[in-house]
């Protein structure tokens, strides 16, 4: 496989995730956007309704909602339908304790961002800040 | 962020898997705040005990790791879903109360002080002043800030947690002097501003506007009921965690606070003119505040249910005192340690239209209760409710 870039980033939470992209615009909500039991986004009005997001590396700009939605990235984590890496445009306290507990590598503020599409194979370090697009 | 030797042992599990895991958690949420290091706090107030908030997912998160942790600092923590002592009034579900006693059996075995309330600083473990604490429930990190000369941030359950059992916290945003300035000043324009419900729908206003500490000018000292109602509010409505009281600022954004935008606000959370149950106690009620309510309906009957949520210590000193005799007489109802808005209790009172002085109630009600809300003081809500 082919390196098509390097980006730097603010690592988060440390480990080391890598699978396909999958990108969207809109905030999630935990609590009630995403179902931990199958891996799937289950909020209808959300762009990513229906998909599966276990083992993909999911980019969006940041969460909503309650805050038991850090309790969710763990169940997922358990389920064994976790995300395998998350990447923030800026992160919030949801996210970061989330992934803290279920292990999840974390990076947000991306340079080039723009330039990840989905689908593209991407690895992030959480522990370094970076990603990179392969 | 720099960690000690001794913390990068502990983030690498040499200390055992609870401790990984509270690292963890700190070590994230200091780089996300921009933290140097972390530092010791003397206490800690943890949320996230009803089962109405944290649910299954949160539920098997404690049980996992009370196993093999213990908090290390003073450790209070909020109001659950249903009183403890008495879970079974109101005929509450039994399988939820199974699952809010498994929560509160692994609070309990991680060493906490069973306060079960979000009012820690009335009556429980209370450190010294300018001390560095890390307590979530946004009434009391608010209160923290601005009353007691306390330093925390806005924590979460989680972050609380981490920081009870590590006795530590990310030195990031309010525990720095610097970021403890106000970043925008309200100009109260009001004559007379006083009481609970115009501190409320002042804090309430405030909390919108900025996510910085916030300077309020022109109006007197809040008594602690005023404080209490202003720093619940602000806590709801925004992620402020600070505000300070006639402070000389100058060169910050100047916003006015008048007739118009009390008004406003008050249309926001009130959406109806009448309730068909009462809710006071949200903050928790002390002890003076209980005294209050049993002089306004001493000797009269209520004719709707009322209920009064306040900490099981506040209520054992008004059973001494004879106020809550009086209020019990008159057929208020006590819930001692629940929480007046993350309950079952709520909806098996089988109302839709519920009376509260409390901001902070009339916004949770509304959203997680569906109830409409008419918010006024709590003299004006027992007038009309009694015979």
């Amino acid at each position: 496989m082919i390196m098509r870039g390097v980006f730097r980033a603010r690592g988060l939470v440390d480990g080391l995730g890598w699978g396909e992209a999958l990108i969207t615009n809109s905030p999630i909500s935990f609590l009630e956007g995403v179902d931990p039991e199958q891996g799937k986004i289950m909020d209808k009005s959300h762009e990513l309704f229906g998909l599966r997001i276990d083992e993909k590396v999911l980019v969006f700009p940041h969460s909503v909602g309650s805050s038991v939605g850090a309790y969710v990235l763990y169940k997922l984590k358990k389920n064994g339908k976790a995300p395998s890496a998350i990447i923030n445009l800026r992160s919030d306290n949801i996210t970061v304790s989330g992934c803290a507990i279920a292990k999840i590598p974390l990076v947000d503020m991306v340079e080039g961002l723009s330039l990840i599409g989905n689908r593209d194979f991407i690895m992030v370090n959480g522990s370094s800040g970076s990603v990179i697009v392969y | 962020l720099y960690l000690t030797n001794d913390e990068e042992r502990a983030l690498n599990g040499e200390h055992g898997e609870a401790l990984e895991i509270a690292y963890r958690i700190l070590l994230s949420i200091g780089r996300l705040t921009d933290a140097s290091h972390l530092i010791k706090i003397s206490s800690a107030h943890v949320s996230g005990v009803s089962y109405s908030t944290i649910g299954d997912y949160g539920k098997e998160f404690l049980e996992n790791l009370s196993i093999n942790a213990k908090v290390s600092v003073p450790t209070t923590v909020n109001p659950a879903g249903v009183d403890p002592r008495n879970p079974y009034d109101f005929n509450i579900n039994g399988d939820y109360i199974q699952e809010q006693m498994k929560i509160i059996e692994a609070y309990k075995k991680l060493g906490i002080i069973d306060s079960f309330t979000c009012t820690p600083y009335e009556g429980f473990y209370l450190p010294s002043k300018g001390s560095h604490v890390s307590w979530a429930e946004s009434s009391a990190s608010v209160y923290a800030n601005s009353i007691l000369n306390l330093r925390t941030n806005r924590e979460s359950a989680l972050s609380a947690l981490a920081s009870a059992i590590t006795s530590k916290t990310p030195y990031s945003e309010l525990h720095l002097d610097e970021l403890r300035k106000p970043v925008l000043s309200i100009q109260i324009k009001m004559d007379e501003f006083s009481g609970s419900m115009k501190f409320g729908l002042l804090g309430y206003f405030a909390g919108r506007i900025t996510r910085g500490p916030i300077a309020l000018q022109n109006i007197k000292n809040p008594n602690p009921s005023e404080a209490k109602a202003l720093c619940a509010a602000m806590g709801t409505s925004g992620a402020s965690g600070m505000f300070m009281i006639n402070e000389n600022v100058d060169k910050v954004e100047r916003v006015d606070f008048t007739d118009n935008e009390l008004k406003k606000v008050y249309d926001d959370l009130n959406d109806n003119e009448k309730g068909d149950a009462i809710v006071l106690g949200c903050p928790h009620l002390n002890v003076n505040e209980i005294h209050e309510i049993s002089e306004l309906i001493r000797d009269r009957k209520l004719n709707k249910k009322c209920l009064i949520f306040c900490s099981r210590m506040a209520y054992e000193e008004a059973k001494q005192k004879g106020y809550a005799d009086n209020i019990e007489k008159a057929g208020g109802k006590f819930v001692c340690n629940a929480c007046a808005v993350f309950t079952p209790i709520i909806s098996h009172l089988g109302v839709d239209r519920v009376a509260t002085n409390s901001c902070k109630a009339a916004h949770y009600l509304k959203r997680v209760q569906k109830v409409s809300i008419n918010l006024k003081d709590a003299k004006e809500i027992l007038d009309e409710s009694c015979r």
